[in-house]
């Protein structure tokens, strides 16, 4: 497969983090975990595995003790706290669980406060996404664009959040239990959609989930207890 | 973006954001409100006697001679000689002189004999003359000149008959009934003293004073309380001052009257002082219940704050959506309070103005309102401070 001779998107050595609080429990111990540039990889892990440490240190919120992480050629290791800002602003999307938007804003309004978040950092020769299509490829209509996002039904507001994730197109894309709070239909629209825009924008994407019902939209799958030596 | 951000949210919290405004908006009223009357309260006091030089009376205090010769309050230690009045009255330096004899009243409103040079050269405000709206000046000895509070209290009509009491207070015992006065003409309000003034020719306070059978003679007065005096030149005010206050003929005092109402204001300048501190303790209890509002808000928001972080806030980006969020209710506190105010003066005014003679304005966008603006927005900054900062340390540690 062409994807994996790819130049790696995301490259973790010997990655060592534990919290403050706590120094002496290790909570990730990752020798090796890298991930392709266009590689779409489902991570599985029940909850303790240290996934969503490993979410906050691949976004930046997060610095590891040691070792080197470097996600589409930044050295996250090396930069500022104000540089891991710009990093998340422009290279990440991230969509979770729930609360992917401000309720009070509208659609519209929560891109428009990604893409605020992102501007004059992003290069020029990235066009910028237009929102109105992708509302519409999302399949939210133009009557929800500018309403307040709460009171949209949660399958159109994790929906939106995908616009909201790739409004600036990153380079990688991090979904974080996107579907636990979807019924089935909603869940299968959302993957679908989900994967569609990835492979459309040509972005990385990382999908934590426990539900192993989901894998099958995904040729990579690692478990968190391959990644992560400290697991339980 | 920011102040679209801050402004929704407010929106969303409404409810508590509307209490806050609404203790944010009373104290924000309570001191402009305070501030406008005061320096309003002054600008009235300051006018109530203007193009006077002098007043001259008794020895005594000058607050003393200023209160009863101008405001008609408290009594004279003393009266001045006819004798005295006359020798200074002509001297070559002075234009004109008023003379005012004081002691009389008229259902609770002091009675003051005069001259016709009351109304001719007596001024108030911004050099303003009297304006007697109804009737004449005085033509004879028992004619009465009614200031507009007077006319308007009493219901008193040119030529109505008026019994003048001796002292003061409406509860006098002895009354000058044999000598009935009619009522000559009526002043227009001035917003000062004059208006609750009854004002009689000195000749009639005179005769009142005398047995009916002395009556027929040519009534010239023996004695006054206190004069005005208008100069030629204002470079001899100093002088005859001195002149006056070392007279060995008899113990006189002359006074500057801007120089003693000054003097009287200062005197005031505790109430003056307590309320601008009162007023100023109310508006920061209403700015701690803003930042314990804010405060309140940072739990409810963590799951915002952790939305803001992960699409690339920097934590600096939370201190300052708080801070605007707080100046944001401040500037509209600052609005509401102002119009609320404005309203209160438009619809009081003329209340306040017949009942205390109290003429208030309306304009509001003066130079030191818009310093206590500004002195409510950088407070705000400096109060709201803080719980932005609980809110950069909780973006910084998510």
């Amino acid at each position: 497969m062409s994807i994996i001779t790819n130049p790696p998107l995301i490259n973790l050595e010997h990655v060592i983090f534990s919290y403050s609080e706590d120094p002496s429990l290790r909570v990730l111990d990752i020798p090796s975990w890298t991930v392709s540039a266009g590689e779409h990889v489902f991570v599985v892990g029940s909850s303790g595995s240290g996934k969503s440490t490993l979410l906050k240190i691949l976004s930046g919120l997060l610095t590891a003790n040691s070792g080197a992480i470097s996600i589409a050629e930044h050295h996250l290791e090396n930069m500022s706290d104000k540089q891991r800002d710009r990093f998340r602003a422009t290279e990440l999307g991230y969509v979770a669980q729930s609360f992917n938007l401000i309720p009070y804003l509208s659609a519209v309004e929560n891109i428009h406060l990604a893409n605020h978040f992102g501007r004059a950092l992003i290069k020029a020769d990235r066009n910028k996404i237009d929102i109105e299509s992708l509302l519409l490829k999302l399949n939210i209509t133009q009557a929800h664009w500018h309403k307040a996002v709460e009171q949209l039904s949660v399958g159109q507001q994790q929906r939106v959040a995908i616009a909201r994730a790739i409004a600036n197109k990153p380079a990688l894309l991090i979904a974080d239990e996107p579907t636990s709070s979807l019924d089935q239909t909603n869940r299968d629209t959302f993957m679908s959609m989900l994967m569609t825009m990835a492979e459309a924008h040509n972005m990385t994407l990382v999908f934590v989930s426990h539900d192993l019902s989901l894998s099958h939209y995904f040729h990579r799958i690692d478990s968190m207890s391959e990644i992560n030596k400290a697991g339980g | 973006m920011l102040i679209k951000l801050a402004t929704k949210s407010l929106l969303d919290r409404k409810g508590s954001v509307t209490l806050t405004c609404i203790a944010m908006i009373i104290s924000i009223f309570v001191l402009f409100g305070v501030e406008h009357i005061r320096k309003e309260a002054k600008e009235s006091f300051s006018s109530t006697i203007s193009g006077v030089d002098l007043i001259v009376g008794a020895k005594s205090g000058q607050l003393n001679l200023l209160l009863y010769s101008v405001f008609r309050m408290g009594s004279p230690v003393n009266n001045i000689s006819w004798r005295s009045y006359q020798s200074i009255a002509t001297d070559p330096n002075v234009a004109w002189t008023i003379p005012i004899s004081l002691g009389d009243s008229h259902k609770g409103f002091r009675v003051l004999g005069t001259s016709n040079a009351y109304f001719e050269h007596y001024r108030y405000a911004k050099k303003e003359k009297l304006d007697i709206v109804q009737g004449t000046e005085f033509n004879s000895r028992y004619d009465v000149v009614l200031g507009a509070k007077v006319a308007a209290d009493l219901n008193y009509k040119i030529g109505n008959p008026i019994i003048v009491s001796h002292g003061i207070g409406d509860t006098s015992f002895t009354t000058h009934d044999q000598h009935p006065f009619t009522v000559a003409g009526i002043l227009a309000p001035t917003g000062t003293p004059v208006d609750q003034t009854v004002h009689v020719k000195l000749e009639g306070i005179e005769a009142i004073h005398q047995t009916p059978s002395a009556e027929a003679n040519v009534l010239q007065p023996t004695s006054i309380t206190a004069f005005m005096v208008g100069l030629k030149s204002r470079i001899a005010t100093f002088r005859l001052q001195r002149e006056i206050n070392n007279l060995d003929s008899e113990p006189l005092m002359a006074i500057l009257p801007g120089v003693a109402l000054s003097e009287l204001w200062r005197t005031m300048s505790i109430v003056e002082g307590t309320l601008g501190l009162i007023s100023w303790l109310v508006f920061a209890s209403a700015l701690l219940g803003l930042a314990a509002m804010l405060a309140a808000s940072i739990r409810e928001r963590k799951k915002e704050t952790y939305l803001l972080r992960i699409i690339g806030a920097q934590p600096i980006f939370l201190f300052v959506l708080f801070q605007i969020e707080a100046l944001l209710i401040s500037l509209a506190s600052i609005l509401g309070g102002g119009a609320l105010l404005y309203s209160a003066l438009v619809i009081a005014q003329k209340s306040i103005s017949t009942q205390f003679g109290l003429h208030l304005g309306t304009n509001l966008l003066t130079g030191s309102n818009a310093l206590i603006a500004t002195s409510i927005l950088l407070a705000t900054a400096f109060v709201a401070s803080l719980p932005a900062f609980q809110a950069y340390n909780q973006a910084k540690s998510v």
